[in-house]
């Protein structure tokens, strides 16, 4: 990817350019935007821009020896970090790595571009070991962070470096991130309308196994209110199988849009079309429901089971639908000590 | 099999980059050549190999070792099946490997041919010594990057010079290389010196070309290449620290100091490690304490005709160095006083300079 091929944040590329071309970039950037905005294109465009070995027009020429290891991903003078799947945090092992990386010389190009994906996914002691670098990098090393917002980071982090925020994109420009992709433009039409304007999240929701937990989750939370206890567990049984983060990413859209519907009874029809609750009502019931969801998340985060997390969930939102009481269902799972 | 070995140890291990747990098996002359690197250092080594057809591979190597040492063929046979797969033929067994694009794999500063370094050849045993005799000293404290490696230099033409410190102690050594000049110094990494100490050792006897340039350093002998990363930094100004002239000359024999300093420091405390080096005409006592344990002294023989003078130095510290120094060289140490940095040499090595600093005890 390149700074021109970038879709949409047109001020934040150009300010790069600005950057590169004035030879201005700064030693520590944080971008931040929403999960899968396009953070992480633009870092990977910009470290193409900053060891291009001829670069034109303010841009990376995306056919040099250096281009197309920057975006093929084996740039020797570009370091990733990122989370490794079955942590929790970014190691401070890692961090190290990354510190003791910068000090060494580039190999190919004359510069290094260090990006941590996913900054917000240090702990404490990760970013506090990480502010001596921030603050003094070695000379010739641009390290940019990504995040979702400044408000995860430790402020002491956030103040060595120069922001730079990616909004959320037109789903229009969404789809044509899609399509770009190779995504058909009906299809991408449809997922952009769900994505709440990141490329990211919508590929997430395209994919075979997408499409059927879609059609999961939108099944079981339609016919809540008559399934028994029984049921329920079944059907919670059935979702922890699959992608859990998706199933509730697709039950939060799936209310949010059920509490827009209420706010506004007149408006459009709401953006999951095929899985607009019949029911309606109230929004502070919706509103409830939402928070319900959002809980089941944290819980998650917290290694909550993901069967029990999920079954309560499915109780509590069944009890808010039948206008019964919630309150101490949730309180089992969500109170913490 | 030898050639999988020595790139076995580079591979990377943290599997950032799928790629970099691969070997790069590509034509070579006379054969075929192997590389692996885990980007900080990288290794080529070259096997006899016919080739039918030319064409590169990647291959992962860990499996590519493990199935060459189970394997009891003589020879075996590499085939490029379809894109993405490799199938490696030897006696009775068939197995097919995944492989990875080639055209992934990092270009990396391997070979002697160089835009803009230096060139010299020397003995691959002088190189093993040198690093030897320095490599312990280096810091390990991560934050002072600049101590972090051995800074190789030339203070003259002809003189190849290491040294490192890690701000208590340095270790210094010079070696006469002929015609040997840098344009400036360079710190070589304790990592890229652990693998290249390696592979000095597979070495032998053989002469080694090193390549020096401000990014890398290489070595090379005929059949394997290597290439290190070097740190980014100036290398403190470690002259000043080197006691010109010491008050106090003291002869001893290495075999018996190392040994009694070994017992020593058994009841020194175990944080400072400290052992008191008590000075009186012809003889040392050492001694360490420690209020939890005990305490231990010994007397040891020196040549010594000055005043009487008390230091403490970290064991660890004296000891490091006298490990390396050879059984029965005589060790010439000497004391400015009781805050001043001590200096120890051996009188058959006048090019090894240790200089240690003394601690209050």
């Amino acid at each position: 990817m390149k700074l021109r091929t970038i879709l949409g944040h047109e001020r934040a590329v150009e300010r790069l350019r600005r950057a590169v071309a004035e030879h201005h970039v700064p030693s520590a950037f944080l971008f931040l935007g929403p999960e899968g905005v396009g953070k992480r294109a633009l870092a990977d465009a910009l470290a193409a821009r900053l060891l291009c070995a001829a670069p034109d027009e303010d841009d990376a020429c995306g056919a040099c020896p250096q281009c197309t290891r920057v975006l093929g991903g084996t740039h020797p003078d570009v370091h990733i970090v990122a989370r490794d799947e079955d942590r929790r945090d970014i190691r401070i092992e890692q961090v190290r790595e990354l510190t003791r990386w910068l000090t060494l010389q580039p190999l190919m190009a004359t510069r290094k571009v260090a990006i941590i994906d996913g900054a917000h996914e240090l702990n404490e002691h990760g970013q506090n070991a990480l502010l001596r670098t921030l603050e003094e990098p070695p000379p010739g090393c641009h390290i940019v962070l990504l995040a979702p917002a400044a408000s995860l980071l430790l402020p002491t982090v956030r103040s060595r470096c120069q922001l730079l925020r990616l909004d959320r994109l037109a789903p229009a420009t969404v789809a044509r991130v899609l399509v770009a992709r190779g995504l058909p433009a009906e299809r991408a039409q449809l997922v952009a309308e769900l994505a709440e304007g990141s490329p990211g999240r919508a590929l997430l929701l395209d994919g075979d196994e997408a499409v059927q937990t879609r059609a999961r989750v939108l099944d079981a939370l339609l016919h809540l209110g008559s399934r028994s206890a029984a049921e329920i567990s079944e059907v919670a049984q059935d979702l922890a199988r699959g992608p859990l983060d998706l199933a509730l990413t697709i039950s939060l859209a799936f209310y949010r849009d059920a509490l827009e519907l209420a706010l506004a009874p007149d408006s459009t029809p709401p953006r999951t079309a095929d899985g607009s609750p019949a029911v309606r009502m109230p929004a502070t019931a919706r509103l409830r429901q939402l928070e319900a969801v959002c809980d089941t998340i944290d819980a998650l985060g917290q290694n909550a089971n993901r069967v029990l997390a999920l079954e309560t969930m499915l109780l509590v939102l069944r009890n808010i639908e039948r206008g019964g009481a919630d309150r101490e269902d949730r309180r089992s799972w969500t109170s913490r000590p | 099999m030898r050639g999988l070995h020595l790139v076995q140890g580079v591979v990377e291990r943290r599997n950032t980059l799928p790629i970099l747990s691969n070997v790069l098996v590509e034509p070579a002359e006379g054969g075929i050549a192997l590389t692996a690197t885990d980007m900080e250092v990288g290794l080529r080594g070259l096997v006899p190999a016919q080739m039918k057809k030319k064409g590169s591979v990647t291959l992962n190597a860990r499996k590519l070792y493990e199935i060459a040492r189970e394997v009891t063929a003589e020879e075996v046979t590499l085939k490029s099946a379809q894109v993405g797969w490799v199938d490696l033929l030897a006696g009775r067994s068939k197995f097919r490997i995944v492989s990875l694009d080639p055209k992934d794999f990092p270009q990396l500063p391997l070979g002697t041919a160089t835009v803009d370094g230096t060139s010299v050849r020397l003995a691959a045993g002088t190189l093993r010594e040198m690093v030897d005799k320095t490599l312990f000293a280096v810091s390990s404290d991560e934050t002072r990057f600049n101590l972090s490696g051995v800074f190789l230099s030339t203070p003259e033409a002809g003189t190849l010079r290491m040294v490192a410190t890690d701000g208590h102690r340095l270790a210094l050594v010079d070696r006469r290389v002929p015609e040997v000049k840098l344009p400036r110094g360079v710190i070589m990494p304790r990592k890229g010196l652990l693998e290249a100490r390696k592979l000095l050792d597979e070495t032998g006897d053989e002469d080694v070309t090193v390549v020096v340039s401000s990014k890398d350093v290489r070595l090379a002998t005929p059949a394997v290449s290597f290439f290190m990363r070097l740190v980014e930094g100036e290398f403190p100004d470690y002259q000043q620290v080197i006691p010109a002239a010491p008050r106090a000359q003291v002869r001893v024999n290495r075999d018996d100091l190392f040994a009694a300093l070994r017992r020593i420091s058994l009841l020194a405390s175990e944080r400072s490690r400290g052992v008191k080096f008590q000075l009186e005409r012809g003889r040392l006592e050492l001694s360490a304490s420690n209020p939890d344990q005990g305490e231990a002294s010994e007397d040891v023989e020196i040549t010594y005709a000055g005043d009487s003078l008390t230091l403490g130095f970290n064991a660890r510290y004296v000891i490091d160095v006298l490990a390396v120094h050879g059984e029965g060289e005589v060790i010439e140490l000497g004391f400015t006083d009781e805050v001043g940095p001590a200096l120890l040499r051996a009188s058959g090595d006048p090019d090894y300079t240790y200089v240690v600093m003394p601690m209050r005890l």
